[in-house]
């Protein structure tokens, strides 16, 4: 039961900060968090209020494309100047990599929605279902990550699995990550071509496997090598590998007619018939056709299946309820997931119902705990959007933080995500870590004491004493942050 | 190995015909039988000493280190070889039967 | 071409150092050394030990066998960037098992990565590892260098890891908060807490400061560390980016590019450990081996069967150990994948029997809690 409002924010979203208003009527505050559309906020500086996050700095997909390319061709002429002498080229090419680089610019708005916006319960569940959908960082996939997260993930919070599922699955990100870019049928005019020049080509079982295996029935469903091999052929056809995106833009972009939506084919629903296998597939005893439509066909399939719903149900419960969630409570969830067809609206309200009755605690991700430590503390530890360092470029920090902590959505990592179990986050090295970054908040000129977040959020006599006994108020600070009290809701 | 036996292959030369006649069968069977049990394939257990079954006993032994170079048992000591199989050497010839040994030829 | 290699590397490369002497341990127990190199993503074995004498060989798979293995005998050849291992072939100090793997045929690697550190045949069935608990019957102790503790280890009784961090503005914490910290928690989290302890109180004598990350680095570090008398006796180096789906390279490409890393890896290690070499025992482990047939990216997907090597002081005699099943299609597992025809976790065992000296039937019942794993042990070190 979770009667204190502050523990509640904890347990649900990020807590509540100096920024925040805590509301009265929690149960109300529940159902809007999931309801009304909130903005996005940020600081400019270190010592700003938030304000708006700043609407240049959402990107577009194609916005995204036009700076890697820029990036891409620009660079080139930089390196190939006679003119320029190798410091000056160094510092050309920094310049360039200020203006074009997206990523930095996602990680940030990630940090300062957990930090300062108000929609809390629905970036913890934005963070859930990245993870579930996760598709791993590199140089090139990182400009479209910020994209995934939220085209895919938060736009459709309130909508259906169906709808996430597919979207997740026909992402030019996630296609490209899983290899699905370089699949192609057997039979397909492309594979025949190949075989004529003496290549070889065909299909690439990758994503299909992590479709079926992670994404939605679970290895329970009992689906078979064949299931996945046609599966497969299903995929065939979509995706571009995004390298190959860069030199298709410049293609495009040199032609006569050329706007901006003229590489919609290739961002959005992605799907080269030439690469595609003909003729009829079964999955799960279901039979399949060819063509665009049948991947919407079969992911509506597998998100319809009792398997899918037992599955994430049991995901969810243990992520926000806890590991020892009980049978009950996942059934619930079951529960609402069958009778309302996976609408994720139904889910997120019911995961949130039996959430705030649970006696069950969960340890937190390293990425919730500091956000939350951030928030709770009133502390700055980041510098704002517009600050830079000492290269004159944006702060990359925050991206170098979230993968020192073991917990980035940027960084490479494997497609069945970040663990919900206490055991693989207790190590020595991620203990420092946690420390470490308590210091940082520490030295960071918190709004609030050690003391007053003990008193707050009802800390246990235990870990009271040791705060008092801390010497400094830095110290009491870290001791709190760092204590189970904090580290486990 | 095959020393041993060559040295009292003598004693049995004058019955060996009669002696192979009437119990080369039941030991061969049971050589046979151990095979089966082992990665070395006698082929059938059909109680005659065929190309396989010498081939796969051999092939045991010299792995065990038992027969020495270039030296090979035959069914002529089916007898010893199924009296040394049921000894105590029983469990370690098995263990080494599991596994088939590739020597390395590079120096 | 982007393949999907990348993202299995996690946090990297990793390195796990375990087993500092128990004050009180009986010295008449054997004083090996284990290190366990984790190959994460699947490790194609008929690439990096081709069986050139069987036929099949070249027709099931023609592009995707090196042009100039070395022959080590009338059937299997081996990769010619295994250029050290090669030579330890040549002294006895190394051997390889082939078509083998742990009982575990479902393909997956998360599955398969659980099962091989787990050690039993059902994924996610326990909380422990197999070398974790061989080492608490052999009564050592443990410690960690990489983020996370890989399950292979837990259940050691007591454990620590190390990875350098770098985060900006921040050091080590003064022993006085972590014992404050380390009141508010439980058991299990006390421990941990108190290796941080002892690291700020300088009981851990590592060069933190510049110590890089990659596999090479981490295996000298493991080496000097293991060489020292009072030093572990356990290592685990985990070397990712295994899982080639696309390009896998047969003379030049990414897989041959860490059949060089293995080698190096390995040969590093040899030197460092200098005369502790001569009681050490190496050995590779990876979920599962790759398709016969190539697919249609010039890649392999996940198999079944695949090859283990081993290298150390601990090996009586080289050999390639195999219950070849051949390549044809009605031999291959459901008609695509080499089959397995030793149980992996016999390796293990005899590992373990070598370097800790346990009973086979000790360690096939409380390491494997399984009564049935055939002995391997004569073949390589007796």
């Amino acid at each position: 039961m979770y009667n204190n409002k502050h523990i509640w924010a904890r347990k649900i979203g990020f807590g509540f900060g100096e920024n925040d208003n805590v509301p009265d009527d929690i149960n109300a505050w529940n159902n809007e968090q999931i309801v009304k559309s909130f903005e996005t906020v940020g600081v400019l500086t270190r010592s700003s209020k938030p304000v708006r996050w700043p609407e240049e700095y959402n990107f577009s997909f194609e916005e995204r494309l036009q700076r890697a390319y820029k990036y891409d061709s620009e660079r080139k002429d930089i390196e190939k100047s006679k003119d320029l002498s190798g410091f000056e080229k160094k510092s050309q090419i920094k310049a360039l990599r200020t203006e074009t680089d997206v990523s930095l610019l996602d990680v940030y708005r990630f940090w300062n929605s957990a930090i300062y916006s108000e929609d809390v319960i629905k970036q913890r569940f934005t963070h859930f279902w990245t993870n579930h959908f996760t598709v791993g960082g590199n140089g090139r996939r990182n400009f479209v990550i910020g994209d995934f997260i939220n085209r895919v993930i938060y736009k459709n919070l309130n909508s259906s699995f169906e709808n996430m599922l597919y979207e997740a699955t026909s992402h030019v990100g996630m296609l490209d990550y899983l290899d699905n870019a370089e699949s192609v049928g057997e039979k397909s005019e492309s594979a025949l071509w190949d075989k004529k020049r003496g290549k070889l080509s065909g299909l690439n079982d990758n994503l299909a496997r992590e479709l079926l295996e992670l994404h939605s029935v679970s290895p329970s469903r009992n689906y078979t090598e064949e299931d996945i091999r046609n599966s497969a052929k299903i995929l065939a056809g979509w995706g571009s590998n995004i390298d190959s995106l860069i030199p298709k833009y410049k293609r495009e972009q040199r032609r006569k007619n050329s706007s901006p939506g003229s590489l919609k084919g290739f961002i959005v629903e992605p799907y080269f018939k030439h690469r595609a296998e003909p003729g009829k597939k079964i999955v799960l005893d279901k039979e399949f056709g060819a063509g665009k439509k049948t991947l919407r066909k079969l992911t509506n399939m597998l998100s319809k299946d009792d398997s899918t719903a037992r599955y994430l149900s049991k995901k969810l419960a243990i992520h926000f309820v806890g590991e020892s969630v009980s049978e009950d409570e996942i059934q619930s969830i079951y529960k609402v997931w069958k009778e309302s067809a996976g609408d994720l609206h139904e889910v997120h309200k019911e995961v949130i119902r039996i959430t705030k009755l649970t006696s069950v605690k969960k340890f937190l991700w390293p990425s919730t705990w500091m956000f939350q430590a951030i928030r709770v503390s009133g502390a700055n530890i980041m510098p704002g959007f517009n600050e830079e360092d000492w290269f004159g470029q944006p702060n990359s920090e925050p991206r170098n933080i979230l993968k020192e902590i073991g917990n980035s959505f940027w960084e490479n990592r494997q497609p069945d995500g970040y663990s919900d179990k206490k055991e693989d986050w207790i190590s020595t090295e991620h203990f420092d870590r946690r420390v470490r970054i308590a210091t940082r908040i520490s030295a960071s000129k918190p709004s609030k004491t050690g003391e007053e977040i003990a008193h707050i959020h009802d800390f246990s006599d235990k870990t009271k004493l040791a705060i008092d006994k801390a010497k400094t108020n830095k110290t009491k600070m870290i001791v709190a942050l760092c204590s189970p009290d904090f580290m486990e809701v | 190995m095959a020393d041993y036996f060559k040295n009292s292959l003598y004693s049995f030369t004058i019955f060996f015909v009669i002696a192979s006649s009437l119990h080369a069968d039941s030991d061969v069977i049971c050589i046979q039988e151990f095979l089966k049990k082992t990665v070395f394939d006698p082929g059938l257990v059909d109680g005659k000493w065929g190309r396989d079954t010498g081939v796969a006993i051999n092939s045991l032994f010299e792995q065990a280190g038992l027969n020495k170079q270039g030296q090979e048992v035959t069914v002529d000591q089916a007898n010893e070889i199924c009296t040394f199989l049921k000894s105590d050497k029983y469990r370690e010839i098995l263990e080494i039967g599991q596994f088939k040994i590739f020597s390395i030829d590079i120096k | 071409m982007i393949t999907r290699r990348h993202f299995l590397s996690g946090t990297g490369a990793g390195l796990f150092l375990s087993g500092y002497p128990v004050h009180g341990f009986t010295k008449n127990a054997i004083d090996g050394r284990i290190i366990v190199l984790l190959l994460e993503g699947g490790m194609d074995g008929l690439l990096a030990v081709p069986p050139v004498g069987d036929d099949n060989l070249y027709k099931q798979r023609k592009d995707l066998v090196a042009s100039n293995p070395l022959k080590l005998n009338p059937l299997f050849g081996i990769h010619p960037n295994f250029k050290n291992f090669s030579q330890m072939l040549a002294g006895d100090q190394a051997s390889i098992i082939h078509a083998t793997s742990f009982p575990y045929v479902g393909r997956s690697h998360f599955e398969g990565q659980n099962v091989l550190q787990g050690g039993l045949k059902t994924p996610f069935s326990i909380k422990t590892g197999w070398l974790g608990r061989a080492m608490d019957t052999a009564q050592i102790a443990g410690k960690a260098m990489s983020l996370e503790t890989p399950l292979l280890i837990r259940g050691a009784t007591d454990f620590e890891n190390f990875y350098p961090a770098r985060i900006k503005h921040t050091r080590n914490s003064s022993s006085q908060l972590l014992d404050l910290i380390q009141s508010t928690h439980d058991l299990d989290m006390q421990k941990v807490i108190e290796k941080l302890k002892q690291r700020s109180l300088g009981m851990v004598d590592m060069n933190t400061r510049n110590l890089a990350r990659d596999p090479l680095s981490l295996a000298s570090e493991a080496g000097r560390s293991m060489r020292k008398e009072t030093g572990p006796r356990v290592a685990v180096i985990k070397i990712p980016q295994f899982d080639d789906h696309a390009e896998i390279g047969r003379d030049i490409g990414h897989h041959p590019e860490l059949f060089t890393l293995v080698d190096q890896t390995i040969a590093k290690l040899k030197d460092e450990l200098k005369e502790q070499w001569s009681n050490t025992i190496i050995l590779t482990m990876t979920e599962f081996g790759r398709t016969v047939k190539e697919n249609g990216s010039a890649g392999t997907d996940h198999g079944y069967g695949s090859v283990g090597l081993l290298a150390g002081g601990l090996i009586k005699r080289s050999s390639v150990i195999a219950n070849w099943p051949g390549l044809a299609n009605r031999e291959l597992y459901e008609r695509r994948d080499l089959y397995a025809t030793i149980d992996y976790r016999s390796v293990c065992a005899a590992c373990v029997e070598a370097a800790f000296g346990l009973d086979h039937s000790v360690i096939s019942e409380t390491v494997f809690r399984d009564k049935n794993i055939p002995r391997i042990y004569r073949h390589i070190f007796g």
